[in-house]
């Protein structure tokens, strides 16, 4: 599986690579630029990432505009629903619009913090990446 | 009787009574019936600065200040013409400019026949206390400024807050994933429960402030209301077992199962009450009960949301203090059940905000009620639907030169209706000949084409209009028009160069959007046709030849920090992100941060190529 993590705090950063290695091959990025240019370069190698992890506050550019530049991106290409990268939400936002925008926007899940691994693990069950 | 009369009227002397209003300390002055000053007394003189000489004959209006409105001199004249005492304030003017406050009370004086002869006026100078009530004033906004900067503060310090906690208690979860002795395991068990206790207040200060800042808003949203309350009494049913009590709920029947709120701020009111009704009860039950209020209408509904438990009960002083903000019944009860004791101040602002309220009636040894009511949303689900449908009709935000391309009269006069009343500029073919004419000579943003034309149908105009383009260098969107719309047919039009099809009958909503559509992805093509690889100047080589020889040398003693830094900026040397230098070293770059000593080297393989590369060639030329 291929894993794309962006999170610019670095202890969150650690969290969440250190636990989704053991999932797959990860790449991290350290804002939302770095995200997007990530996911062009993995659709342009025709290797698409399984899945994304987003945090929603970070510097340059948000989760919510990666999220949304990731669907666009993913559109255009004609990627079929069922085939998109599917896309969790980690965030210390946890107020009612910052989560709607976050589903309108097309995310998978959405993951408050602090991250429980234990919560995570069943997401990602749920969403059919580990069994 | 007798007495009091003779010394009053020993007192009457004129003599007496005129020092008695020499001696005032308070302003005095007598007009005429007209206005005109006849007496002031030497306090007058004094506070004002005129002497009698100037006071005499004049009318007090010289101290006006000209701050109060005519109106009120209007109301004090027909207030005491009426044979009435006048009182009120005066903002009046000394003679040497100088502003100063007086309370006033004005009378008017009868004769024996009751017709007014004089007015009396009594005056008291009363700047000092005026000037005091406007520095408290001032203090008191001063103080309500300074706490809503610190609220506003607090509110905003949030995130900044909360992700070191969370970086903290991550670490603790990551470590606790690795093999750990026994009283390892222990030691950060307990500092994962610190955290989360830490985490738990800080995140009820930080809600408190939010409110108190006037940062909180309540944001209404579709929930399933069974559901919802289904899930809250899930969370707590665990804490509720362990405790031995029984956790119950009861829905109203006449509740609707979908309902408009704020489902985040229900849930942390509900979540508030509940954990403190498990957390004061040690055996017995809990119980939720939601009922419909009388005060409904047609939009909205107010729920009564009650609490009860059989738990520890709050005497009558408790009662009145357990809203307050940072407040627990008692000292004692803080030490051992621990919590802020904002919880509750918190969840009735929140209420209040729901245009509601939460009250508590107890019982000390026999349990609480607490009861909450809350304004919600019906829910009109159908009908929104249909409106967010509607805001998505966009207005164009752009006005485009537009070429019809159609043979039918009919359908050329309904899509240039829709387009230009829009405010797009539309011109039209009769068919695609005409179309290829047009062109030769206008540039449009985009060309609507019709499918079924006769003399020569539009994916034949389209694919001669590609190729005259192509010699030209230009690119004009072309949308097809058409009737037929089956599978594949997209594929045909799409092979003879159009960018998208509207079947028919169309809308003005699919038309606009078709439109927006095009021209974002023109844009998006304008932007791809700039992509090309760098060219180098010599300069620009040199430094990144001497950028490739460092990255060599880092990877060499593996430095993961240096690696990272000096591709980065090499991965910036150029914005063009399809260059592949860009690309390589930007894979680098992540490849650093996981320490992937091979990747790293596989990618610097692929740089040091196509910097070669670049060398040789510049040289060649």
């Amino acid at each position: 599986m291929k894993i794309l993590i962006a999170e610019d705090d670095l202890a969150s950063r650690r969290l969440i690579y250190k636990f989704m290695s053991k999932y797959g091959q990860c790449d991290i990025t350290v804002n939302g630029a770095e995200a997007i240019e990530a996911f062009i370069i993995s659709l342009e190698d025709e290797e698409p990432y399984d899945l994304v992890c987003l945090d929603i506050m970070m510097p340059k550019v948000d989760g919510l505009k990666v999220l949304s530049t990731i669907r666009e991106l993913e559109k255009e290409k004609n990627i079929k629903d069922a085939d998109r990268s599917k896309v969790i939400m980690m965030t210390a936002l946890n107020d009612t619009r910052t989560i709607t925008n976050s589903f309108n926007s097309g995310c998978e899940a959405y993951a408050a913090k602090p991250i429980d691994l234990n919560k995570l693990e069943e997401v990602m069950k749920k969403l059919e990446l580990i069994e | 009787m007798k007495d009091y009369d003779e010394r009053l009227n020993s007192i009457l002397d004129f003599e007496v009574l005129l020092q008695a209003v020499e001696q005032s300390p308070s302003t005095i002055v007598i007009t005429d019936t007209y206005g005109n000053i006849e007496y002031v007394n030497p306090k007058f003189t004094e506070l004002t600065g005129y002497t009698v000489e100037e006071a005499i004959g004049v009318n007090p209006r010289i101290l006006k200040s000209g701050e109060h409105p005519k109106s009120m001199y209007k109301e004090l004249w027909k207030t005491i013409w009426s044979g009435k005492v006048w009182s009120g304030i005066f903002h009046n003017k000394k003679k040497d400019g100088e502003l100063y406050w007086e309370s006033a009370r004005i009378a008017p004086v009868k004769n024996k026949e009751d017709k007014i002869t004089h007015f009396i006026a009594i005056k008291e100078d009363i700047t000092i206390m005026k000037k005091m009530e406007e520095e408290n004033q001032r203090a008191k906004e001063e103080a309500e400024i300074a706490n809503k900067a610190k609220s506003q503060f607090l509110a905003n310090m949030s995130h900044e807050i909360r992700t070191p906690l969370n970086g903290i208690k991550g670490m603790i979860d990551l470590t606790l994933l690795t093999e750990l002795t026994e009283e390892q395991k222990e030691n950060l068990l307990i500092a994962q429960d610190c955290v989360v206790t830490l985490m738990k207040v800080i995140n009820n200060i930080l809600d408190f402030s939010k409110i108190e800042a006037g940062k909180t808003i309540i944001e209404y949203e579709e929930m399933n209301f069974r559901k919802f309350i289904e899930n809250i009494i899930k969370t707590h049913a665990v804490k509720a077992k362990e405790k031995g009590i029984d956790l119950l709920y009861n829905i109203s029947q006449d509740i609707p199962e979908q309902l408009v709120g704020d489902s985040m701020k229900i849930k942390q009111i509900l979540n508030n009450l509940l954990s403190n009704s498990i957390k004061f009860t040690e055996k017995g039950r809990v119980q939720l009960k939601v009922e419909k209020e009388d005060s409904c209408d047609e939009e909205n509904i107010k729920l009564k949301f009650k609490v009860e438990d059989t738990g520890i009960g709050i005497d009558e002083e408790g009662i009145s203090r357990v809203f307050k903000s940072f407040s627990q019944v008692d000292g004692s009860i803080t030490r051992k059940y621990g919590g802020t004791g904002l919880g509750l101040a918190i969840s009735k602002s929140l209420a209040n905000l729901m245009n509601g309220d939460i009250w508590v009636e107890s019982e000390k040894g026999k349990g609480s009620t607490f009861y909450a009511t809350l304004k919600l949303k019906l829910s009109r689900q159908e009908e929104e639907v249909l409106e967010s449908k509607k805001e998505e009709i966009s207005e164009p935000n752009n006005k485009y030169k537009i070429l019809i391309v159609d043979d039918d009269k009919i359908n050329q006069r309904i899509t240039t209706d829709m387009l230009s009343g829009k405010g797009h500029e539309v011109q039209i073919a009769n068919n695609g000949v005409e179309a290829l004419k047009i062109l030769k000579k206008n540039k449009f943003d985009l060309i609507f084409m019709d499918i079924q034309m006769e003399k020569m149908d539009g994916v034949e105009t389209t694919k001669l209009i590609r190729k005259c383009e192509e010699e030209r260098g230009t690119y004009t969107p072309i949308i097809a028009l058409t009737a037929y719309a089956i599978k594949g047919d997209r594929e045909k039009f799409l092979y003879a160069g159009m960018d998208d099809y509207i079947s028919k009958p169309f809308n003005m909503d699919s038309l606009l959007k078709a439109i927006e559509k095009s021209q974002n992805k023109l844009n998006k093509r304008a932007y791809e046709s700039k992509i090309h690889v760098k060219e180098y100047s010599n300069e620009e080589i040199k430094a990144l030849i001497k950028k490739i020889e460092d990255l060599n040398k880092a990877i060499k003693i593996k430095n993961y920090k240096q690696i990272e830094s000096i591709s980065k900026v090499i991965k910036d040397g150029d914005e063009d992100i399809s260059n592949p230098i860009r690309k390589a070293a930007f894979k680098i770059q992540m490849a650093s941060r996981k320490k992937d000593i091979k990747t790293i080297e596989a990618l610097f393989e692929e740089i040091y190529l196509i910097v070669k590369n670049i060398k040789e060639r510049e040289v060649i030329f």
